[in-house]
């Protein structure tokens, strides 16, 4: 075989394999991985409901969603948490303080607190939603199953025993995944082997950088047959 | 005088040699401490001072005798523009706030507020900055109602809690822009609304005081930015009277004076 057919087919062989692992085989793996996928709690509506007269009482709810994250790299994904919440209360006592604790943890690893207060003689209806929290470290995170648990502490003290109604409504809570697409190339992070990196652009660059040592051990072949 | 580099040979006089020498050395020299100058007079004095504050973000009042109600809008925008030179900081939450009976609430998110002034004595200018520079995930609704039984007209407009004080904000009546009689042995409500993406509230005047910088007079603006309508509804109980005083110029916040 003359020494042009050797370098011809090496050259072939290199550019075919570029292509396959930085689009066929990615292109390949992210057809069963869905964009976004969402997983709701098990309990569609969770309520704590006190009618005291204590000066402090204290009480907690617990909720946990389990989701899976289908393949590939964690952090590929972004991972947010979203809920909703009402607060029905009437509480006499001008010096009353009803705190609402929020403290998440994902596969039992802290990563966030949001705290929510209720301060004086409050009548009415109250409610609200926070903007999606991310999971921000991807490694609080595992390919499988996994488990969001949001622990809610009620803590309501005022100086002296007055009279309160206290209603907590938590509802459409769920953990939303969405695989992530951040260089833009249509290959989804979590299977994407150039992270970061456009796999269109990497492809003529990987392809010319395996082209140069092919032709110098071409040269090489030739230099030893002399 | 003969220089010699690596075998060319250059003939010049000392002097000659001296002056390019200076005169490449000129703006070596020159123009840093120049620039050095230009900045010393342009900020003489800069102060930077921050603290933490309650900052509101939304608030809503309800008749004494009456409630509120309305769609629970879950997307706001709300906007603090401060000073003469309008720094803007912008805040992104979802809240509804219903109060009942003469109750009066606002909610406020713990945020960072940044004070920062450059002065310039040469050509007599200040310039006064506040910003939102961090936010922490701690809200407080709060009843701004400050104990009369029977009208909003005493709302607090400032608070403290947990060693953080507020920004000050319009909460109070002041004067009579609207009246609401209800002789009848029904109740009745009044409906406002704000479209998606229009401002429920534009210029509620606000104060930023930061300790140890300055302080700032603002208006605080709210934008629905969800994607239905924002509607709230004011319901007024039979046989009692209320005066009412449009917080915003929009007339969508309404602080109200119990009559009988």
């Amino acid at each position: 075989m003359k020494r042009i057919h050797v370098i011809g087919i090496s050259i072939t062989i290199w550019l075919l394999l570029v292509a396959f692992s930085l689009i066929i085989a990615p292109t390949n793996a992210q057809g069963g991985l869905a964009v976004t996928a969402d997983y709701p709690s098990p309990i569609s509506t969770y309520v704590l409901e006190k009618v005291f007269t204590d000066a402090t009482l204290s009480d907690s709810i617990e909720i946990n969603v389990p989701f899976r994250i289908l393949k590939g790299a964690p952090r590929g994904y972004n991972s947010t948490i979203d809920f909703t919440w009402f607060v029905t209360m009437d509480c006499e006592d001008p010096d009353r303080i009803v705190s609402v604790n929020y403290t998440f943890f994902s596969n039992d690893n802290y990563f966030l607190w949001i705290r929510e207060d209720f301060v004086g003689a409050l009548k009415g209806t109250f409610g609200g939603s926070y903007l999606p929290q991310n999971i921000s470290k991807p490694e609080m995170l595992n390919v499988g199953d996994n488990e969001l648990t949001i622990r809610t502490l009620i803590d309501a003290k005022a100086e002296k025993p007055s009279k309160c109604n206290f209603r907590l409504e938590i509802s459409s809570v769920h953990v939303k995944v969405e695989a992530l697409d951040l260089d833009g190339d249509r290959i989804l992070d979590p299977v994407d082997p150039l992270l970061g990196f456009n796999n269109y652009v990497g492809l003529p660059i990987f392809g010319i950088a395996g082209i140069v040592p092919i032709f110098i051990a071409g040269r090489r072949i030739r230099k030893k047959k002399r | 005088m003969p220089i010699k580099i690596e075998g060319i040979s250059l003939k010049c006089r000392k002097e000659d040699l001296a002056f390019s020498l200076l005169m490449l050395l000129l703006p070596v020299v020159v123009l840093p401490a120049i620039s050095l100058v230009d900045v010393a007079h342009a900020y003489e004095f800069h102060v930077v001072k921050y603290e933490w504050k309650w900052t509101l973000l939304i608030e809503a009042h309800s008749p004494k005798y009456g409630y509120t109600e309305g769609t629970a809008t879950w997307s706001y925008k709300t906007t603090l523009v401060v000073g003469v030179y309008g720094s803007s900081s912008s805040i992104s939450h979802g809240s509804t706030l219903f109060p009942s009976d003469g109750t009066c609430v606002a909610r406020f998110r713990l945020c960072k507020w940044k004070y920062e002034m450059w002065d310039n004595p040469r050509i007599g200018t200040t310039r006064k900055y506040w910003t939102i520079v961090e936010k922490q995930e701690w809200y407080v609704n709060w009843n701004i109602h400050d104990g009369s039984t029977t009208t909003c007209s005493d709302d607090v407009e400032s608070m403290t809690y947990c060693g953080y004080d507020s920004i000050v904000y319009a909460a109070r009546y002041v004067s009579r822009d609207r009246t609401e009689d209800n002789p009848s042995s029904s109740w009745y409500c009044e409906t406002v609304s704000a479209s998606k993406g229009s401002l429920i509230t534009v210029d509620i005047r606000i104060t930023v005081a930061v300790k140890y910088g300055g302080v700032g007079v603002g208006v605080f603006k709210l934008q629905n930015t969800d994607s239905s309508t924002w509607i709230y509804k004011y319901y007024f109980g039979p046989h009692h009277y209320w005066y009412i005083d449009y917080l915003d110029s929009k007339h969508l916040v309404w602080a109200f004076q119990f009559r009988s």
